[in-house]
């Protein structure tokens, strides 16, 4: 039997793709919470048990997200579920190599698809996986030179070589960190 | 989105794109500014040089990080007052004695407005307005971040970039004491002044009607505590010149050391009895018997600690006076050595025996994040002190550490936290030093100090290699070295071209940065430590003084020093 923490939520992706997910992992974005939180458990108790009657599970559409973006959210959700919610604002704030194992494998995903789970993660409002992936972001500008990052983000200088001098010369003072 | 010309930073709103970079090292931000003019606009964005300002002055500064804002030196560093939320908590609270809202201390509100900070903003680099370069300025927070970084850069070569010297008492200084820019000095005439060290004003001068032992002042209300070598403290406004309150040692002992806080006086008297007054009404709050000989004593959060002479410090509460005593514990010392000398911050204390230095530093409460004084400090390291007894040490913020005996022959040295030494100044504090590993040219000088560092009246800095300090003292890494090394060559230009201001600097003053950096004798050469540890010899700069250094303090910006010819000299690092 489904015992009160796995009512079940049914997400439908900007395709019009159907998820469905447990009330457990869908809190973990805030947005979706708070969404919840506001429908009231009323409406949700009882006819959320019934997993069989799939139609009369509440349905949120996300228009923003893609079925792609919203399986990997979930697959995030799913694993971290179980995690205390962090409440201090800065934390982790540090330092951008502090990533566990899983999370690496998880953020192992095209610059695209790293996009576009940024703006889901800033868009349902789920701070760890907006963390993680600007921190991921974040590693692969890190220790690079100027070169190697606009290779690695497809960037053209369009700076005159004056202008290069200009901004060298301003940055000169953090060379030898 | 997988177009060949999708940049990911660029293509993602302004405010995600800014909290991928604040994730980012300051010198990787400084990369970022290279790639391209989007990338420029984003890593330059104030918003992430705000926060890396912040985090970077909470590291530094002297007190936790739990309180960086309420710190004065912001008002210094923040020269935005009016967009500063905090602006208001900074303003200057008007002293107990009388409503000073009309005779606020001028000096210290300029110190608020943005002209005052016009030291920061021109080390910015001016853009020029050419025609081709139409780049806009970065906002200022980078170059908030910019003078603070190079400050620590200086201050961890032991790299002093100014030397002014302040004349007003007319014989031997023999205390200093510096806060958040503002100092004491004690002279052997009875007469106190008060400074705004960074504008070289005497802004106040007292003459005491006894011989004074040692004070402790609060700078932003102008109140200072004067211990007498007898058994009885004055509470002085500096602005009217007269004593306010008379505190005295209910056992009618002689004093030994003072500390004021907000509201509490705390004084250390000779028959190891810890005294505490509330200096707003003159009430004695406790005294306590330690039974020992008393070096230090401080109140911190209503915890009163003092440190003795056998290596134990004690911690009372006030909150509990019933039973205020919270614990003693002992330092881990070398056995059978008194402490001559101690200090203590929020992250570190320091105490000399007659032979050895050491520095421990307090484990942080986990919930408050302030220092837990009733748990051991770690010992960090522990060296050959640098000369003999009388010392002194000071220490500020969490990478100022300095020691000196202050003695005729004494150096003073900058140790860094990590056990790193430089020598500001030499046995006569003359000629330069310089580094080497044999320095055989001139090492026929007689020397003067035992230790690893051996100092010969040429003022050649030698390491000895086989010291058996080496294996007890907890040397720099790799890292710091190199750290140095750069440090020191890369503002030696910047260094040199500083002119000096005036106040009676002495055109020898002006070599001051040019000091020794011969870079061949700069490289690192790990042969000469033991235990693997990578030592390299670093670019001292030793001070050309003119006068006698006797006594000293530091806090985040300065390094004062006071002479038995009477002046004030600030070492600047900025």
């Amino acid at each position: 039997m489904a015992g009160a923490d796995q009512k079940m939520i049914r997400l439908t992706s900007s395709e019009g793709t159907e998820f469905l997910v447990e009330r457990a992992v869908v809190e973990k974005s805030v947005l979706l919470k708070n969404m919840l939180e506001d429908v009231g458990e009323s409406d949700l108790g009882t006819i959320a048990n019934l997993t069989l009657l799939f139609f009369f599970i509440p349905a949120i559409p996300l228009a923003n997200v893609t079925g792609p973006i919203l399986t990997k959210v979930i697959e995030y959700c799913t694993h971290h579920r179980d995690d205390p919610v962090v409440t201090q604002e800065d934390d982790g704030r540090k330092s951008s190599a502090d990533i566990d194992d899983w999370d690496k494998e998880f953020c192992k995903v095209d610059q695209g698809t790293l996009f576009e789970l940024i703006l889901a993660a800033n868009y349902l409002d789920i701070k760890p996986l907006l963390d993680l992936t600007c921190k991921t972001v974040a590693n692969m500008i890190r220790g690079k030179t100027p070169e190697e990052i606009r290779k690695t983000f497809n960037i053209e200088n369009d700076f005159t070589p004056e202008e290069e001098a200009q901004v060298k010369k301003e940055n000169e003072w953090c060379e030898e960190r | 989105m997988r177009l060949a010309n999708f940049d990911l930073l660029s293509a993602l709103p302004e405010e995600l794109s800014i909290q991928v970079l604040s994730f980012l090292p300051v010198d990787a931000l400084c990369k970022c500014q290279l790639v391209c003019k989007r990338w420029r606009s984003l890593a330059t964005d104030s918003q992430i040089w705000k926060r890396k300002y912040l985090e970077f002055i909470s590291e530094t500064s002297s007190e936790p990080p739990l309180y960086p804002l309420e710190h004065p030196l912001r008002q210094q560093s923040y020269p935005y007052t009016n967009s500063f939320p905090y602006a208001s908590s900074l303003a200057y609270p008007s002293t107990p004695f009388l409503n000073l809202s009309s005779a606020l201390p001028s000096h210290r509100c300029s110190s608020l407005s943005p002209s005052s900070c016009a030291h920061l903003m021109t080390s910015q680099q001016p853009l020029r307005s050419s025609p081709t370069t139409r780049l806009s300025s970065p906002p200022p927070w980078r170059s908030f971040y910019r003078s603070l970084y190079i400050r620590e850069q200086n201050w961890s070569a032991g790299s002093v970039q100014s030397i002014r010297y302040f004349r007003g008492h007319s014989s031997q200084i023999f205390f200093v004491t510096i806060k958040d820019g503002m100092a004491v000095t004690l002279a052997v005439d009875g007469s106190l002044r008060y400074w705004d060290v960074e504008k070289g004003i005497c802004l106040s001068n007292v003459q005491l009607s006894h011989t004074a032992e040692e004070v402790a002042f609060l700078p932003r209300e102008w109140v200072v505590a004067v211990a007498f070598r007898t058994e009885f403290i004055h509470i002085y406004n500096l602005q009217t010149h007269s004593p306010h309150l008379t505190l005295t040692s209910p056992s009618r002992s002689s004093l030994s050391c003072v500390n004021i806080d907000g509201k509490y006086v705390v004084a250390g008297s000779d028959d190891g009895v810890v005294n505490v007054w509330n200096w707003r009404d003159g009430s004695v709050v406790g005294c306590y018997n330690t039974g020992k000989e008393i070096l230090y004593a401080q109140i911190r959060n209503s915890k009163i600690v003092s440190l003795h002479s056998d290596g134990t410090y004690t911690v009372y509460s006030l909150l509990l006076p019933t039973s205020p005593l919270l614990s003693i514990s002992y330092l881990l010392l070398l056995p059978n050595h008194a402490v001559v000398s101690a200090t203590i911050n929020s992250h570190f204390l320091l105490c000399a025996t007659r032979d050895l230095i050491y520095l421990f530093s307090w484990p942080i409460d986990g919930t408050t994040r302030e220092p837990d004084f009733t748990k051991p400090p770690v010992k960090k390291w522990e060296m050959d002190a640098p000369g003999i007894v009388p010392w002194c040490g000071c220490l500020a913020g969490r990478g100022r550490c300095v020691i000196s005996n202050c003695s005729s022959a004494g150096p003073i040295c900058v140790v860094k936290p990590e056990g790193m030494v430089r020598f500001l100044t030499g046995p006569e504090g003359k000629k330069r030093g310089c580094v080497g590993e044999d320095a055989n040219e001139e090492g026929s000088g007689i020397e003067v100090n035992s230790g690893p560092w051996t100092l010969t009246t040429t003022n050649e800095v030698r390491s000895t290699a086989d010291s058996p300090f080496l294996s007890t003292t907890l040397f720099s890494n790799r890292e710091n070295v190199s750290e140095t090394r750069s440090a020191s060559t890369n503002y030696q230009d910047r260094a040199s071209n500083i002119s000096l201001p005036s106040a009676g600097v002495d055109s020898d003053q002006r070599n001051i940065g040019n000091a020794v950096d011969n870079p061949a004798s700069t490289q690192t050469n790990p042969s000469h430590f033991a235990n693997g540890t990578s030592y390299g010899p670093l670019g001292w700069k030793l001070l050309n003084l003119e006068e006698q250094p006797t006594f000293m303090d530091v806090d985040d910006r300065y390094l004062v020093i006071g002479t038995r010819q009477g002046s004030l000299i600030r070492c600047g690092f900025d």
